[in-house]
């Protein structure tokens, strides 16, 4: 190969060189913010090595395509007119042409990936880095003060929607033991007088047949069936049930 | 003597042309620009006008550079009476053996400098047949065509005042000069150094010849061959192009000859400064000597009192 050609191809290789660390830099950064993200609510950090490899991906490929001598020649300007007339001399074979080519050749050896790169940039994505690794090395600490964030998206969506087929289903949690439930549904039978004139009437037809037929009488309501038993039982499931719902809330 | 003979001479190329420089200054003290200028004229193989006031030294300077290059040297003062046969040459009769023929003797043109003083004095006639010299490399007396011998070079003088009875050269004819090159008032410095030298003792300095003719083609040839970069070609002729579209200062602008100049110019200037390549900054130091005669300033501009530097300046911070 002509040496000028190598030449310039020895200085992209050094360009790829430094855009390759600034892309890898950068990709860590997004690594580390994307895990710091994904520790918080529990997942997995792995994941984030798909955003960053991407980038990664993205990056390198954007500064190979957009490689141009513009970046030697901004760090280097002592050659920056030299790079720029060889290249586009490139195939002359003129005897000035080849004088500037040695001249480029030796100046050329003092350029390397190092002149090239931006040590503030990079001191500064590496200080971000370094801050990031530290907030994700504490995220644990933060994970747990927060409160446990469960959606079930299902029952969210029924809770609003109130749509049929989305009943509760026994789920002693919230709503607690269907027995319990049941209890407002008994129907108790009453018989109720209008007024105390019947009752008087009754009591006296009672009484009138009590004194006739000796038949015991008892004024008011009365019950399905009175149900001593029953009443304990359920006022003892009553209790067991505002107990569950005080523990619930 | 060194002599320019093949690609490792190259590197001596600064080196030589500072040794020129420090010959020159044994006998003009100062004036580095316009050293450099008439080099750039030299390597270019064109011509210069100078425009410069009495007693600044001018025969002086290209009569030492003349001698520290190894070229014939030839004077000519122009006067309105001159005529085109007392500058290229013409036939004489000459008796030999009872025969009398006609010879031809050649006038001061046939030399490798030449310095035309005050051209402007001279007729448009007289002008003329220098310019074609200037132009051709030739001469025509009657019916035959003589080669004038290379380099050949010619340095035209003006003065800037003292203008009546004078013949201006038209702008046409100006063009074909690749630079135009004014000469100041040294400093006082220098004007005593030089009242120290040539008030105190008459004899001036001998000087060394330090390149030959065919070492001066030799520079020549690699003036031209010095690269350029394509986006310094573009900008020069974007330059060339302002003059002519900027119309509220300039009522001509340059022709594409003066972008030919500026290219040249700046290769040689380049190369005096022992670069093998063409640098924006030699760009900008020649854009005023190839383009302030080129370029006619509209009477906006005159009543502002511009002159075609400024607008030259006002022109390169555009581009």
């Amino acid at each position: 190969m002509h040496p000028i050609k190598r030449l310039f191809w020895e200085l992209k290789l050094e360009t790829l060189k430094v855009s390759g660390l600034n892309a890898l830099l950068n990709s860590a950064i997004i690594f580390v913010l994307c895990a710091i993200i994904l520790n918080l609510f529990g997942m997995n950090v792995m994941w984030s090595l798909i955003p960053s490899l991407l980038l990664l991906a993205f990056l390198f490929y954007r500064s190979y395509t957009q490689m141009k001598l513009q970046v030697i020649e901004e760090k280097n300007p002592r050659v920056k007119e030299m790079l720029r007339t060889a290249k586009d001399h490139q195939n002359s074979k003129s005897v000035m042409v080849q004088a500037l080519f040695r001249d480029l050749l030796r100046e050329a050896r003092k350029i390397y990936s190092g002149t090239l790169i931006d040590y503030r940039q990079v001191l500064w994505k590496v200080t971000v880095l370094l801050l990031l690794s530290l907030i994700m090395s504490v995220s644990p600490v933060l994970k747990t003060s927060l409160p446990e964030i469960s959606i079930p998206l299902s029952r969210l969506h029924g809770f609003i929607t109130n749509a049929p087929g989305n009943e509760m289903v026994d789920d002693s949690s919230i709503f607690g033991e269907q027995t319990i439930a049941v209890l407002g549904t008994e129907e108790i039978d009453l018989l109720l007088g209008t007024g105390f004139e019947e009752l008087d009437e009754m009591r006296d037809k009672d009484e009138l047949n009590l004194n006739k037929n000796s038949y015991p009488v008892e004024v008011g309501a009365v019950g399905g069936e009175a149900n001593i038993e029953k009443a304990i039982s359920d006022q003892a499931l009553a209790r067991t049930y505002n107990t569950r719902l005080i523990e619930i809330s | 003597m060194v002599k320019i003979e093949n690609i490792h001479d190259i590197d001596k190329l600064k080196s030589i042309f500072e040794a020129i420089k420090k010959e020159i200054a044994k006998n003009i003290i100062g004036q580095e620009e316009v050293i450099n200028h008439i080099i750039v004229a030299i390597l270019c193989d064109s011509n210069a006008l100078l425009e410069s006031y009495p007693g600044l030294g001018k025969t002086s300077m290209i009569r030492t550079i003349a001698s520290i290059l190894d070229l014939k040297f030839s004077r000519i003062q122009s006067t309105p009476d001159l005529i085109p046969s007392d500058i290229t040459g013409t036939y004489v009769i000459q008796e030999d053996r009872g025969k009398k023929t006609f010879k031809f003797e050649q006038g001061p043109i046939f030399a490798n400098i030449v310095l035309a003083d005050e051209i402007n004095r001279a007729t448009p006639k007289t002008q003329s047949a220098l310019l074609e010299a200037m132009q051709e490399k030739q001469v025509t007396v009657g019916n035959t065509t003589y080669p004038l011998e290379t380099p050949f070079f010619v340095l035209a003088t003006q003065n800037p005042i003292d203008q009546e009875g004078t013949y201006p050269l038209p702008e046409a004819q100006v063009d074909r000069f690749l630079l135009k090159i004014l000469i100041t008032y040294p400093d006082s410095k220098d004007e005593l150094e030089i009242v120290n030298r040539y008030a105190m003792r008459e004899k001036k300095q001998d000087l060394s010849v330090l390149l030959n003719k065919t070492s001066l083609k030799n520079l020549q040839i690699l003036t031209r061959e010095l690269p350029i970069a394509e986006d310094l070609k573009l900008k020069v002729v974007d330059l060339v192009g302002k003059t002519r579209t900027t119309k509220e200062l300039i009522e001509y602008g340059a022709s594409p000859r003066a972008s030919i100049g500026l290219i040249l110019a700046a290769k040689a200037h380049a190369l005096i400064n022992g670069r093998k390549f063409v640098s924006e900054k030699d760009i900008t130091a020649m854009a005023y000597p190839v383009l302030r005669h080129r370029i006619i300033l509209n009477f906006k501009a005159e009543r502002e009192g511009k002159t075609p530097d400024d607008v030259i300046d006002a022109l390169l911070k555009k581009v």
